[in-house]
C-alpha cells in the first residue's frame, strides 16, 4: 500500500471508473480489494427501505422498514486524470439490489469464488450474466489449496462460454493484479468486438 | 426526536435513523440527479459568512479541497451515501463545489480501458 502522502492528487475533472468485486459471503472480497488499493478499504453505508424504491431514495426512512447495508471500497489512482474504484459488494444475496446500483456504469466485475463453497457465488454469476456485464471468475485458493480444476469449476458454475476463469490468492497483490488485468482485457475484447 | 446537534452520534457504531433524515431537513432525494457514487467532488470556494451550512457540509468542503469521490466523502463523514448526495446537492446549488461525473460509456471506451490496463500493470 502506498503511503497517503505519496499519492498522486487527481485533477477535479479526473475520469473515474469502477470495478465490482462480487461473490458470496466470506469469499475474500474485502481482502482482494485491500491487496491492490492504495488506501485501506473504506466502509460506507447505504440506506435501504424494505418497500425499496431503490437505494438512492430516503423515502420511508421514518418507518421501521429501513435498514443499512455496508459496502467497502478501495482506490487506485492511475494518474492525475484517472482514478479507479474497487467495490466489494455485500455478500448476502438479499442485497442484490445494491449490486444494481454498484454495477451501473461499472467497467466490469470479478466474481470471487471459494472452490469449497461454490454455491455461495451462484447468485453473483447469475446477476452479471443476465445483465450482460462482462465478468471473470477468480477462484480464491485459501491456504494455497487447489481443491478443484478451473475447468471443473467453470462447468459447475455453468459459466457462459468464453468467461475467463483463473485461480488467485486474494491476499497477494500480483495475483490480484493478474485478475484485474484478465478482466480488463476481457472487457476490452467485448468493447472492440 | 432529538436534533442531530444534540448528541455526539457515532456513525461508526450505527445510530438512530432519525439523524440522517434531520440532516437533510426532511428531504429524501438530492437536488441534482447527476451525483453518482464515483463522481469527483472538488471545492471551488469557501462559503460566505451568511451561507448557512451544516457542520457535515463544512467537513465535506474541507475534504474536497483535494478532489474526492462521493463515496469517499460518505465514508469520511460516516453517513449513508444517499444522505451525502443530498448534502452535496446543496453545496452545488451554492456553487461551492464542482462535480465531475463518470462517463457512462467508460466500459466501451478503448482508450480509457487501455490506460487502466497500463496503470494496473505499473502498480
Ligand atoms: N488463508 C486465506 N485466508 C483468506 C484468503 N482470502 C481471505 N481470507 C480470509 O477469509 C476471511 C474472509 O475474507 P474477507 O475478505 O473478509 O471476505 P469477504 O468476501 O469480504 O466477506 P464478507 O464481506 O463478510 O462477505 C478473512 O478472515 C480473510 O482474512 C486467502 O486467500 N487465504
Ligand atoms: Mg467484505
Amino acid at each position: 500500500m502506498a503511503s497517503a502522502d505519496s499519492r498522486t492528487v487527481p485533477s477535479p475533472d479526473a475520469a473515474t471508473g469502477k470495478i465490482v468485486v462480487a461473490g458470496g459471503f466470506g469469499v475474500g472480497k474485502t481482502t482482494m480489494v485491500a491487496s491492490v488499493s492504495e488506501i485501506a478499504p473504506l466502509r460506507t453505508e447505504e440506506l435501504i427501505t424494505a418497500t425499496s424504491a431503490g437505494v438512492d431514495d430516503l423515502a420511508g426512512i421514518e418507518g421501521k422498514s429501513t435498514t443499512t447495508v455496508a459496502m467497502d471500497f478501495g482506490r487506485i489512482t492511475i494518474s492525475r486524470d484517472m482514478v479507479v474504484y474497487l467495490f466489494g459488494t455485500p455478500g448476502q444475496n438479499r442485497f442484490w439490489f445494491m449490486w444494481d446500483d454498484l454495477s451501473r456504469g461499472a467497467l466490469g466485475a470479478v466474481v470471487l469464488v471459494d472452490a469449497r463453497r461454490l454455491d455461495v457465488s451462484f447468485a453473483a454469476v447469475d446477476f452479471f450474466e443476465h445483465r450482460g456485464i462482462p465478468f471473470v471468475v477468480a477462484v480464491n485458493c485459501f491456504d494455497g489449496r487447489q481443491v478443484a480444476r478451473v475447468d471443473e469449476i467453470a462447468t459447475a458454475l455453468d459459466l457462459p462460454p468464453g468467461t475467463p476463469t483463473l485461480l488467485c490468492d486474494a491476499r497477494d497483490r500480483e495475483s490480484v493484479k493478474e485478475v484485474l488485468l484478465t478482466l480488463l482485457h476481457h472487457v476490452l475484447k467485448a468493447a472492440t468486438a | 426526536m432529538r436534533h442531530w446537534s444534540e448528541d455526539s452520534w457515532d456513525a461508526q457504531q450505527g445510530g438512530p435513523i432519525v439523524r440522517p433524515y434531520a440532516l437533510t431537513q426532511g428531504r429524501t432525494t438530492p437536488s441534482r440527479p447527476d451525483i453518482e457514487l464515483i463522481s469527483m467532488v472538488s471545492t471551488v470556494r469557501l462559503p460566505g459568512r451568511t451561507t448557512r451550512l451544516q457542520p457535515e457540509q463544512l467537513r465535506a468542503l474541507a475534504l474536497c479541497r483535494t478532489p474526492t469521490a462521493v463515496v469517499e466523502v460518505a465514508a469520511h463523514l460516516a453517513l449513508p451515501v444517499c444522505v451525502v448526495k443530498i448534502l452535496l446537492g446543496d453545496l452545488l446549488d451554492h456553487e461551492l463545489i464542482a462535480l465531475s461525473s463518470p462517463d457512462a460509456s467508460a466500459a466501451t471506451d478503448v482508450r480509457f480501458l487501455q490506460a487502466v490496463i497500463d496503470g494496473i500493470r505499473r502498480l
